[in-house]
């Protein structure tokens, strides 16, 4: 019964040819996972940054100016706000938070100032990028204004204040009395050029 | 085996002319065959050659990392070698071998005439070759060869990569697409190509564990294709996934990654389960303890493999409930795979075991890989992680489940099977040296890595504190006696190839499943019409 | 090779070698709470694998010895019992529980890094550390103090290696016992962990973000560890080591790091207007060269390229002009590897190895570069490192003078003494801005040399500088800062020196009248 030899029979065609059709859609269906998980692998971009919007996993903030909604100021609470600031590779900028810290109770608006100064004899276009740790307390540190928005063009050896306006959010959790949010400054640019 | 083969299809033509075109010899048979042990065989050597050379960069590495200081090669070309060695071995011995295995098991073991999808089965193998040669051309660039490390993780392999990285992504995406095809083959030979009367819970284990990798393949090799392809055009074409300063972040590489990476790690082993549930019953002249519960405790560890990936990552800075859920889906894993262990020692329990060089495979197999369990739970605890993170230890785990787990299961399936393959039985003395030869040679290369991760060594460095030079010391004498071990093998392969005593068409007397009711060697075409299962 | 290291196999296996015994077998217990716990559950975790692994392997070794087909034993025939099968997965169920409580308790307790008493900035760059200090105005790199001759073994060479071999630095990092000491740890380039082992503490440093851990320590003592992700070429030679001082200790040395900023500033200052000769930039450029630049660009110069490009005869470090070459050196390169060490190393070190690299391996441009050029070349305003040293320069001047007796001032010195004395002053508190030369940086530091101020009104010169500028904000007011005698002495010397020649002699009364 098991020799391979054997030849083929009429009815076994006919199963082949039943076999064949069922083979095609088994293929179809598995194709169309591959190519929906080669999209999902894409998706997950997205994804994670809703997913980062939500959580404030890697201390990721929102890009967008948030709206003062706070209803109160909780004066009963104290949160130390501290600025650290760096400069990436290549950017010769002298970047610096002009305020080590600011003690805020949640709800309540602040300012703070942030100096830059473009030491190079070109023109040159930085963004900051923030980051907030502990990350949880991302989602609760709203930018009503920042200058990491948009980007900085400046000039040879021109300087700058730029601003930054923020409230702690009201649901800020219980057990966060510090939030670090630092400053990346890179050089774009050769992206915003082209 | 190609000489025995060949008679073997000349015999079988007289019959059987006129519906396949293998006429062909030499070369053109090799590269035009649509057949599934052909295809199995040039898989299953193929990797053995990607494990040679593998194992050649694992033996570099050793030998610089024999003694502190740099005495062998630079730092740089240290960082390849971990790099390509890493790629080599997971997507050019392991997964092939598997694959190997699979074809030229599959079919006999459901009863099928061969794998649904022949042409297609003849091209997933032979873009591999091209893949790695791409791959291991870039040796030969002036930047040099990958190395950023298997996992690739950006900022390295994008904006400081050394310029191979185009193409070590052409190669990642060649590697998905057979490994794809592969696994599509796969899932519709099992659908459609099983004999009348096996139902699904009538299959043999070893076809669940291959049907259920093949599922995870299908889910997650695009998702490494997304990855590449992103590592890609964050490198070349300006934009910016994974980079800060776009408004990118390359932790989020991380997560798409390890979504792809740990279901691939079950992909390594899962197969691993199904052919040591395969031998551990033929041995002990016993029935597979629990088969119900195996296939669930499979399909439970592949549906877990899916939301653990974060593990791999708990010090990237995760959120405290980030990080306490996917500590517990971590620890969950241990439960079905604890079952599987269970089962396998209860098989052997009460059972009339003999010791043939497949069964010592696999007993060292259950042994060494529930050790490789062990570290993985160990790891799978936060805190503790936060220790032994990117250290030796970690090395040492996953060389326990990758090489002393899925690497035996492969070396027990090839002595399982090799008679059936050859039709001749192999020299048993030379594969009991090359067992026990391995078995201490591994364990001398593999467990005093425990002690230096835990001592505090990082992996992937070139050269490291003299508190660690005893211990590196015994760990590159047993890597170059492992690596000898294995070239005991290549010598039993081919001589059981060119002769010996004849293999009966079932030489052990425990084994069950139709691949054993076709002569040995297997005739070149087995089940054209469908045996019957009760 | 092989024959060598059958020699080592022999040698190693005769003699037990003496760093056996330092390695510890197992994790280390640490020196905080957080690390003490983690090593409980460490052990709690790896006791109950033993005991699980006794009991499987056990019943497997119980069954190849007693249920073995040569001692003719029959196969029983069972293969299925749901009873069992329940059993063995509840209780793993329960252990797994087990271990989750404490490893929760303690997951939290890292976690919690709110309540710090210092804050401390990580950074990784390839292949090195950054520490700053929040709060402290300190900041330096870390980098790794293991000679290069100990590692690099290549050609046979094996200069013994020492005690810490490739665990010691430079500059570790340092902090006090008992405190709660933050770190917030970043990247500048690709992703780095600082990792050190006794504290449990390993956060990856991600470029672009920032990740926060905590420590703190009870006893004293100096702690290595190494970074624990891959970052490149030499991510195995960028240990990291933390100083564990008693508080008093590290009060000490907080005040000693301030000192020593400002004798670098000050030596800074100075190397403005030192010219230094082409043998001795060489010279300091070789070691800068083979301690900062070597590990990319070879002692050879011939790079690693295409990652890593070769400065022998290649256009930046030849042809071009030298200011674009200080430019890359000071601020690095977007996009690259070059990382920029304008903060890293000092302006004559900087001048040294630009110098070096533009005159070794046959480059022989000639090009002799001065601290002053490096100033020009990278937008000649005082970068804020020289700024901050400036201002501590004078507090410790301030410091200093406040230790002597009033000062007499109808003291009547002559010329030379004002001379010589004004020029000291004027190196330490003036030639920050206004230069050694005289002549400034404008526009904001205008030039003192032929100035209308400095060779016109005298009054006006020494209210300038007792209170500063009304106009220009960058001229500080130094009345409080530098004694009567010192501004006296001050004033004519930028009287006096560049060829200002007015002649004035300044007298400590003249000043005083002034103040009034």
């Amino acid at each position: 019964m098991t020799n391979g030899a054997d030849k083929k029979t009429l009815s076994t065609q006919t199963q082949q040819q039943a076999a064949d059709a069922s083979v095609k859609k088994t293929v179809k269906k598995l194709m169309l996972m591959v190519f929906a998980m080669f999209g999902f692998g894409f998706a997950m971009v997205p994804l994670y940054d809703v997913f980062c919007d939500i959580t404030g996993l890697n201390g990721k903030t929102s890009n967008v100016a948030a709206r003062y909604n706070a209803t109160s100021i909780d004066r009963e609470r104290t949160i130390t706000v501290q600025f650290l600031t760096r400069t990436a590779k290549g950017i010769p900028w002298q970047f610096e938070p002009m305020i080590n810290e600011v003690k805020v109770h949640p709800g309540e608006r602040k300012v703070v100032k942030f100096y830059a100064k473009n030491q190079s004899a070109n023109a040159i276009v930085g963004q900051a990028v923030p980051s907030v740790s502990p990350g949880q307390a991302a989602i609760y540190f709203q930018k009503i204004e920042c200058f990491c928005f948009n980007n900085q063009p400046l000039n040879a050896s021109e300087d700058v204040e730029m601003g930054l306006q923020f409230y702690v959010d009201l649901d800020l959790p219980e057990d966060v009395s510090t939030i670090t949010l630092s400053y990346t400054l890179y050089d774009i640019t050769s992206a915003v050029d082209s | 085996m190609t000489s025995n083969v060949i008679n073997e299809q000349s015999t079988q033509d007289a019959h059987d002319d006129g519906h396949h075109d293998h006429k062909m010899t030499g070369l053109k048979r090799w590269l035009y065959t649509t057949n599934h042990k052909d295809i199995g065989s040039m898989y299953l050597w193929f990797s053995f050659i990607m494990f040679l050379t593998g194992g050649v960069m694992a033996l570099v590495i050793r030998a610089e990392l024999f003694q502190p200081g740099l005495q062998i090669v630079e730092p740089d070309f240290f960082n390849q070698m971990t790099t390509v060695h890493g790629l080599i071995m997971v997507f050019g011995a392991i997964m092939p071998a598997f694959t190997g295995l699979a074809n030229w098991m599959l079919p006999m073991m459901v009863g099928a005439p061969d794998m649904a999808l022949p042409r297609l089965n003849n091209w997933s193998f032979w873009i591999l070759p091209f893949a790695f040669a791409i791959l291991l051309s870039t040796f030969f660039l002036e930047s040099g060869a990958p190395n950023f490390g298997w996992t690739f993780y950006a900022p390295l392999s994008t904006t400081y990569s050394n310029g191979s990285t185009a193409f070590f992504v052409f190669a990642v995406h060649i590697m998905g697409i057979s490994s794809i095809m592969g696994a599509i083959n796969i899932v519709v030979t099992i659908m459609n190509m099983r004999a009348p009367g096996m139902t699904y819970m009538k299959m043999p284990l070893f076809v669940w564990t291959f049907f259920i990798t093949a599922y995870l393949l299908i889910a997650v090799m695009p998702v490494l294709a997304g990855t590449v392809t992103m590592v890609l055009t964050d490198t070349y074409f300006g934009t910016s996934f994974f980079d800060a300063a776009g408004g990118g972040d390359p932790v989020m590489f991380q997560h798409i990654f390890w979504f792809f990476g740990h279901p691939e790690v079950y992909i390594m082993i899962l197969p691993a389960f199904g052919i040591v549930s395969t031998t551990i019953p033929a041995f002990s002249r016993k029935k597979l303890f629990g088969y119900s519960s195996m296939v669930y405790a499979t399909a439970s560890i592949a549906f877990l493999s899916f939301i653990v990936w974060a593990h791999h990552m708990f010090t990237t800075g995760m959120p405290l409930f980030g990080e306490l859920f996917f500590m517990y889906c971590t620890m969950l894993i241990a439960v079905p795979t604890g079952v599987k262990v269970f089962n396998w020692a209860a098989t052997m329990w009460r059972g009339a075991i003999s010791f043939e060089t497949p069964m010592l495979f696999s007993i060292a197999f259950v042994i060494l890989f529930t050790i490789g369990g062990f570290s993985g739970l160990m790891l799978a605890m936060t805190p503790v992680d936060f220790q032994y993170h990117d250290t030796y230890f970690v090395v040492a785990h996953f060389h326990y489940v990758l090489v002393t787990g899925a690497l035996f299961s492969i070396f027990a399936g090839a002595y399982y099977w090799l008679p059936k393959w050859t039709g001749y039985m192999y020299n048993d003395t030379l594969s009991k040296w090359h067992f026990w030869c391995s078995l201490v040679s591994v364990n001398l290369l593999f467990f005093p890595m425990h002690f230096l991760g835990l001592a505090g060594m990082p992996r992937r460095i070139p050269d490291y504190a003299l508190q660690f030079a005893d211990f590196n010391k015994w760990v590159s004498i047993g890597g170059f006696a492992f690596g000898l071990s294995q070239l005991i093998f290549l010598v039993l392969v081919i001589k059981c190839i060119k002769g010996g005593k004849k293999a009966e068409a079932k030489p052990w007397d425990g084994a069950e499943g139709l691949e054993w009711t076709v002569p040995s060697p297997a005739p070149y075409h087995t089940f054209e019409t469908p045996p019957k299962i009760d | 090779m092989k024959r060598r290291n059958l020699g080592w196999l022999l040698l190693g296996s005769l003699l037990s070698s003496s760093v056996w015994a330092d390695m510890s077998l197992n994790l280390t217990k640490g020196v905080t709470e957080v690390s003490r716990d983690v090593y409980d559950l460490h052990m709690l975790v790896l006791y109950i694998c033993t005991v699980i692994g006794v009991v499987v392997f056990g019943a497997m070794f119980w069954s190849m010895v007693f249920h073995r087909k040569s001692k003719g034993v029959k196969p029983a025939t069972f293969h299925e019992s749901t009873k069992v099968e329940i059993l063995w997965t509840t209780i793993p169920v329960i252990i797994l529980i087990a271990m989750a409580v404490p490893a929760t308790y303690t997951l939290i307790a890292m976690e919690n890094n709110d309540d710090s008493d210092i804050t401390i900035q990580v950074t990784g760059s390839q292949w090195k550390w950054h520490y700053k200090y929040f709060d402290q105005d300190l900041e330096f790199y870390s980098v790794l103090a293991t000679p290069r001759e100990q590692y690099e073994n290549q050609d046979g060479s094996s200069a013994e290696k020492g005690e810490h071999y490739l665990l010691e630095v430079d500059r570790p990092l340092v902090i006090p016992t008992n405190k709660k000491v933050r770190f917030v740890i970043t990247s500048d380039d690709v992703i780095h962990a600082w990792w050190v082992p006794a504290f449990a503490v390993k956060q990856d440093a991600n470029p672009g973000f920032i990740n926060e851990a905590w420590t703190k320590v009870d006893e004293p003592g100096i702690y290595r560890g190494q970074c624990a992700e891959l970052c490149g070429k030499d991510h195995g030679f960028m240990p990291i080591v933390v100083e564990v001082k008693t508080e008093a200790d590290y009060a000490l040395w907080l005040e000693e790091q301030k000192q020593l900023k400002a004798n670098a500033a000050a030596a800074e200052a100075a190397s403005l207007t030192a010219s230094v000769s082409m043998d001795e930039l060489m010279q300091l450029g070789e070691t800068t060269y083979t301690a900062y630049c070597a590990s990319c660009h070879q002692v050879s110069g011939q790079g690693l390229p295409p990652a890593f490009p070769a400065l022998k005869g290649s256009a930046i470090a030849t042809t071009g002009p030298a200011s674009e070459h200080i430019d890359i050196v000071f601020n690095g390169r977007a996009g690259t590897g070059m990382q920029g060490y304008g903060k890293q190393l000092s302006l004559k070190e900087i001048a040294a190895v630009v110098t070096y690299e533009r005159n070794a391996w046959g480059n022989n441009t000639g090009d002799a570069i001065q601290a002053a050029d490096v100033k020009a070349a990278v937008g000649g305003e005082v970068s804020d490192g020289l700024k901050a040293a400036a201002t501590s320069i004078t507090e410790v001047k301030t410091e200093i003078s406040e230790e002597k007796p009033a000062e007499d001032l109808s003291k009547v010195y002559s010329q030379a003494e004002l001379m010589s004395m004004g020029e000291q002053v004027y190196m330490s508190a003036c030639a920050a801005c206004h230069q050694a030369s005289g002549e400034g940086m404008a526009p904001v530091f205008p030039a003192l040399k032929g100035s209308a101020m400095v060779t016109g009104d005298v009054t006006a010169h020494i209210d300038m500088v007792l209170n500063g500028s009304k106009k220009n904000p960058a001229m500080a007011a130094f009345g409080s800062q530098l004694t009567k005698t010192q501004i006296a002495a001050v004033v004519t010397y930028e009287r006096n020196a560049w060829g200002n020649n007015t002649g004035d002699l300044v007298q400590p009364a003249d000043v005083a009248a002034s103040a009034k």
